[in-house]
């Protein structure tokens, strides 16, 4: 490793030679044990990388945590729907063994009676509320909440310098 | 010369065996486990107020980028496919793309990105420190920074992004992101002048 190349990899990755690409660690510690000015460099990226963790990182408001939570979504009646679901084919499933204890093979029909007749007992009874988050609201997170596509981007390039 | 700084993580991150901390919370998020919520903010929400403060410089926009990452972590938790890439990295793409837009606008409006003023150079370091903080010195230097420097700077430094997950969030290479970290840090070198003289006349 030269010193250009050290520094290279110093001004992309600061003091922590710890921090930088794995390849390239081991040849950077013996390259900073064997050039004096390496040290130099060391010193001058540990002095940014100090300033820079004094930079303010703003704060955490307990309003803003409550505005948060505020918003978070209704908890979706799925698990316990499914619950419950699971719960009536069981006891579908007993009461079919209860009435035709010796009747294995009438058992997958009476089965799916009983889950026939469930159907038609929610859509009735609360279909509804199975699972609204997705019902009324797939949509509008498709549409939302998907990153900025390019074309969000129209009137401005970037290069490497930043917005143009 | 070596070749640039490769796709290759950081220490503890080895990118083939990253396990997303954060799968069996946000799957608890979209069943509307509001503990799952409350465990969440928690464990991100300082940073993000801290990217949309370090990218933004004050903390209304700050805290207005990190409710809105929010808004759409509860839209798409549902939605989040496990194993893709890790779900804090998705949350800082989406502050940073936030910040942007709000940088834009902000473009839009006065015609230029605002670059804040600095402390007179004439004035020697204790004075320049004594008539403002360093903390808010730094912050400046931050924002006179192209955004994409400072957002290199911001996910890589601050917060301690792998180079991988840095250069997903900003959606370039990694080579793209080491050539802007190497700019804004000497840029930074160039605007904290005075102040590294100081650490360094120190002994630090």
């Amino acid at each position: 490793m030269t010193l250009d190349e050290f520094e290279k990899w110093i001004d992309a990755y600061g003091a922590k030679i710890s921090s930088w690409p794995e390849r390239v660690r081991g040849d950077a510690a013996t390259f900073l044990d064997t050039d004096p000015a390496a040290q130099g460099l060391i010193n001058e990226a540990r002095a940014l990388d100090g300033l820079l963790d004094q930079a303010p990182a703003g704060e955490v408001h307990a309003s803003l945590v409550a505005d948060i939570l505020a918003s978070t979504p209704s908890p979706q009646s799925s698990p316990a729907s499914t619950q419950h679901t699971q719960g009536f084919i069981g006891r579908a499933e007993s009461l079919i063994k209860i009435l035709w204890p010796q009747s294995g093979w009438l058992r997958p029909a009476g089965l799916l009676t009983a889950t026939m007749a469930f159907g038609f007992y929610m859509g009735f009874a609360g279909g509804d509320e199975i699972n609204p988050f997705y019902e009324e609201e797939s949509d509008t997170i498709a549409t939302l909440f998907d990153l900025p596509e390019a074309s969000d981007w129209d009137g401005l390039t970037w290069d490497e310098e930043g917005l143009q | 010369m070596v070749a640039g700084p490769g796709p290759l993580p950081h220490p503890g991150t080895d990118a083939a065996a990253t396990v997303d901390p954060d799968t069996d919370l946000v799957a608890a998020v979209a069943c509307g486990d509001q503990a799952a919520c409350r465990e969440l903010v928690n464990r991100h929400l300082s940073k993000m107020i801290a990217v949309g403060y370090r990218m933004l410089g004050n903390q209304a926009d700050a805290d207005e980028v990190a409710q809105e990452v929010f808004l759409r972590v509860w839209k798409q938790a549902p939605k989040w496919q496990p194993g893709k890439a890790k779900f804090e990295t998705w949350m800082h793409r989406v502050a940073i793309n936030l910040c942007y837009d709000r940088l834009r606008k902000k473009r839009e409006i006065t015609g230029e990105e605002h670059l804040p003023e600095l402390a007179d150079e004439a004035a020697t370091p204790a004075e320049a420190l004594q008539s403002k903080e360093l903390g808010e010195r730094i912050n400046e230097a931050l924002q006179r920074l192209p955004a994409r420097q400072r957002q290199a700077v911001v996910l890589c430094h601050h917060q301690e992004l792998t180079n991988i997950e840095a250069a997903d969030a900003m959606e370039i290479s990694v080579d793209a992101l080491e050539s802007l970290l190497a700019r804004g840090r000497r840029k930074l070198k160039e605007l904290l002048r005075s102040e590294m003289d100081d650490v360094l006349g120190a002994g630090l």
